[in-house]
């Protein structure tokens, strides 16, 4: 009888250990797996990814890119998104570790010689698609820095935004200041 | 870079002698002898620039790292300045590569650029100050950078987009067929005034240009004078609308003269106190380097001209005031703690060669040599004479001058072949006094068609160290050979017949093959981690057959293939492959679990059967008894 019971238990043991899913990881693995989960020690940033000023632009719009899987009708291209900010991390990361989650297309260059990343299109929208003053900018909590987006270190609580401009930057609040 | 002005006695003392040459036209260039020469800045930042690509003062600067970047902005840059200095580099292995990445980029349906038709420009000047004919491009030679970057720049469906990116398509689009005076067909899509036309349209009230709004900036400016240049002795009248100067719309008309002399006031009142010009708020280099070279274009002397000295500073006192210790030149001195790429301590590569083909510009006009967009052959020493001789008498001209003496000076300008006549530099002189004179004179108009220039790729010798370097090659190519690969072979497509000729074509040629598959591997492997690895959440054990194979392609790779995936793409990759791994493991550790727990079952079972079967026979044997 004893000896039956014990069985039982490891029977319900396994079982359980099979259905919850518990996995078997080396503290390498599990680490890497799990660099980009959000937990309460993480240090964040949230970014998002806009294109409204297409919408009072529609006229200049690249006839073949006015469709919405280009220009979604909210201009919003990517939601207000939290991610884990890694030690180091420039706004170039952020954007490029988001459009990969998200499958969104992105082209861009970096130039060893200029040692900078310039981005060229998100989901298809290049510079000069909506006009000659057209491309995109970044937005670090409401300002705009005068530095490209791999030299631009983020700190914890940064708030990205990626803006398309149909006019050199001053459509989404983007001044130069001129002599 | 602090000259030697740091003593306020100095500067003052200076100053007066600049004043003093000014009122009693002292040509002023003497007191520009203690400045280095426009020529030892230019190999200054010729040297700056082999040290940051990793070359050395004697080798090459177009070495296989500053290769990579063929067909780029900082790419093409560096060649048009080494190229119109005269300095011998790599052009061959410039120019191979540079053909090779063209005809990649023309299979796509966008070709060059889907909007930017400065691209096609950049690269066909590159070309031509090079030693290569931007109309022969490709293997075939039937890619002609000219006709499509300019004068047909057209979409799919016939609209012409050559100002997509605005007044910049304009611009470097006529210098583009000016380069080499190239013909426009009469069906082109754009004819040379149609460029023109769009460039004065656009000028501000202030008599200037700018990207956008209405105040002028001192870069756009000094381009569109750049292209505007070699129209300055045309005596066309144009015709147009331009609701910066004419808000109701109605038509004005001026020459081009009249349009350059405007901006030329604008850019005199624009000029800071230092010499210098500021853009965007700033005071910096570049901007400075724009003004001056459009001023050597049009044959002003930066040096001597009273409008462009302030203060007894010349545009190329501010210049010079942007050089670093190193050679190379810094963007602006302002420290910005937001912008680390223009650190006042650390060399700028747009700064530098932006500056090195300015300090071209102004070399090439202080010797008498073909302007820096002009690349046709140099003129003939008889050539320049006539020239010489024709400005002369024009200098000697006033009122008082006779008319037939007019008409003698007038005659000889006539006599300068058609195509030259842009090099007089005071023919507005001449214009102006045949003009009160009342002598007529002809509606010259320079429209430059005398078709291509003919550059000729000249028959080259595969020399020893040409069929060494082919032998030396590894068995085992990397994308790290394209760049010598590419300048053997197309060396090799084009030099005189030796022995063993065809073997050494046969070599080169496959390895090129080789190049291109690899390089399409490694784009397609990129192409794929982007598409089936993310995102990361739904990577389950049904992609481990996919996981495995990019995970197999990526380690076929050589490792400096390796290295041209980006971070983010190893990662990912070594993330998913970590984590089907982990999971087979979790299935196969359930499958023991799921395993034992059956085995132990099935032995409860047995063992509850077993009991039970013995308590039954138990039960028959009492009631037997």
């Amino acid at each position: 009888m004893k000896k039956d019971l014990f069985a039982i238990c490891i029977v319900i043991f396994v079982l359980i250990l099979v259905f919850t899913g518990t996995k078997i990881q080396s503290v390498e693995d599990y680490y890497l797996t799990h660099l980009d989960d959000i937990t309460e020690d993480s240090q964040t940033v949230y970014l998002s990814i806009r294109c409204d000023t297409i919408l009072d632009n529609w006229d200049k719009l690249d006839p073949a890119l006015r469709q919405e899987k280009y220009v979604p009708q909210d201009g919003v291209i990517l939601q207000r998104t939290e991610y884990v900010l890694r030690k180091g991390d420039t706004v170039y990361n952020i954007l490029d570790r988001a459009i990969r989650h998200n499958q969104i297309q992105m082209e861009c260059i970096y130039s060893i010689n200029y040692a900078s990343t310039y981005v060229e299109g998100i989901n298809h929208l290049y510079e000069f698609s909506c006009g000659e003053l057209s491309g995109w900018m970044f937005m670090v909590n409401g300002q705009f820095p005068q530095v490209g987006c791999d030299r631009y270190t983020l700190q914890d609580g940064d708030e990205i935004i990626w803006c398309y401009t149909c006019d050199l930057g001053r459509d989404v609040g983007c001044y130069w200041e001129m002599s | 870079m602090k000259q030697s002005l740091s003593c306020a006695f100095c500067a003052i003392t200076l100053t007066t002698i600049v004043l003093l040459g000014i009122l009693f036209s002292i040509p002023l260039s003497a007191f520009a002898s203690e400045q280095k020469t426009p020529y030892n800045v230019a190999l200054e930042i010729i040297d700056w620039k082999k040290s940051n690509v990793g070359s050395t003062s004697d080798g090459y600067l177009l070495n296989d790292t500053f290769l990579t970047q063929a067909g780029t902005t900082p790419g093409d840059w560096y060649p048009i300045g080494l190229g119109r200095l005269g300095v011998k580099d790599n052009q061959d292995g410039y120019l191979a590569v540079l053909d090779d990445n063209v005809q990649k980029r023309y299979q796509t349906s966008a070709k060059l650029d889907k909007a930017k038709a400065t691209e096609w420009h950049r690269i066909a000047l590159a070309v031509l100050a090079s030693g290569g004919n931007p109309r022969r491009m490709g293997t075939n030679g039937d890619i002609d950078l000219i006709a499509d970057g300019t004068y047909n720049r057209v979409d799919a469906k016939g609209n012409g987009i050559l100002g997509k990116q605005g007044i910049n398509g304009f611009i470097w689009g006529l210098i583009a067929v000016d380069s080499m005076q190239y013909e426009v067909p009469q069906d082109a899509y754009y004819s040379r005034d149609d460029m023109i036309l769009n460039i004065l349209n656009r000028q501000l009230a202030d008599g200037g240009w700018a990207l956008t709004g209405n105040v002028s900036d001192p870069d756009m400016t000094g381009m569109a004078i750049q292209a505007l240049a070699p129209y300055y002795n045309s005596e066309k009248e144009y015709t147009y609308a331009n609701k910066k100067l004419q808000a109701d719309g109605s038509l004005i008309t001026k020459k081009v003269r009249t349009v350059i002399d405007e901006a030329i006031c604008w850019l005199s009142l624009a000029q800071n106190a230092d010499g210098g010009y500021s853009s965007w708020g700033t005071e910096n280099c570049e901007s400075a380097v724009q003004v001056a070279v459009a001023l050597c274009l049009l044959g002003v002397d930066i040096f001597t001209d009273a409008r462009f000295i302030k203060d007894g500073n010349t545009i190329y006192d501010a210049i010079m005031s942007f050089q670093n210790a190193d050679g190379g030149f810094i963007h602006a001195t302002v420290y910005d703690p937001e912008n680390p790429s223009s650190l006042p301590d650390k060399s700028n590569t747009m700064a530098s060669e932006q500056t090195l083909y300015g300090m071209v510009a102004i070399h090439r006009y202080q010797n008498g040599m073909r302007r820096l967009f002009d690349l046709r052959s140099e003129q003939s020493p008889a050539l320049k004479e006539q020239i010489a001789q024709v400005e002369a008498q024009i200098e000697l001209l006033d009122e008082s001058t006779s008319t037939l003496e007019l008409q003698g000076v007038y005659n000889a300008y006539w006599a300068i072949p058609s195509l030259e006549r842009s090099y007089v530099n005071n023919y507005a002189k001449l214009s102006q006094l045949l003009n009160k004179a009342g002598i007529t004179y002809y509606e010259e108009v320079m429209d430059f068609n005398s078709g291509d220039a003919g550059v000729i790729t000249p028959m080259e010798i595969f020399t020893d160290a040409d069929v060494n370097a082919t032998n030396s090659l590894p068995t085992v190519l990397t994308t790290e050979h394209r760049a010598e690969v590419l300048r053997l072979f197309s060396k090799i497509s084009n030099c005189f017949d030796f022995e063993g000729k065809q073997d050494y074509y046969i070599k080169l040629e496959k390895a090129k093959n080789a190049i291109d598959e690899l390089q399409a591997q490694i784009d397609l492997l990129k192409a794929d981690i982007k598409q089936h690895l993310y995102p990361f959440d739904s990577i389950s054990l049904s992609d481990k057959k996919v996981v495995q194979d990019i995970y197999n392609r990526y380690m076929a790779l050589s490792s400096y293939d390796q290295a041209q995936l980006e971070a983010s793409d190893v990662e990912g990759l070594l993330k998913c492959k970590t984590q089907v791994e982990n999971l087979q493991t979790a299935l196969i550790i359930s499958g023991v679990c799921v395993a034992v727990a059956g085995v132990a079952t099935a032995i409860v079972i047995a063992n509850v059967r077993k009991r039970k079967k013995e308590k039954a026979s138990k039960l028959m044997q009492e009631s037997d008894e």
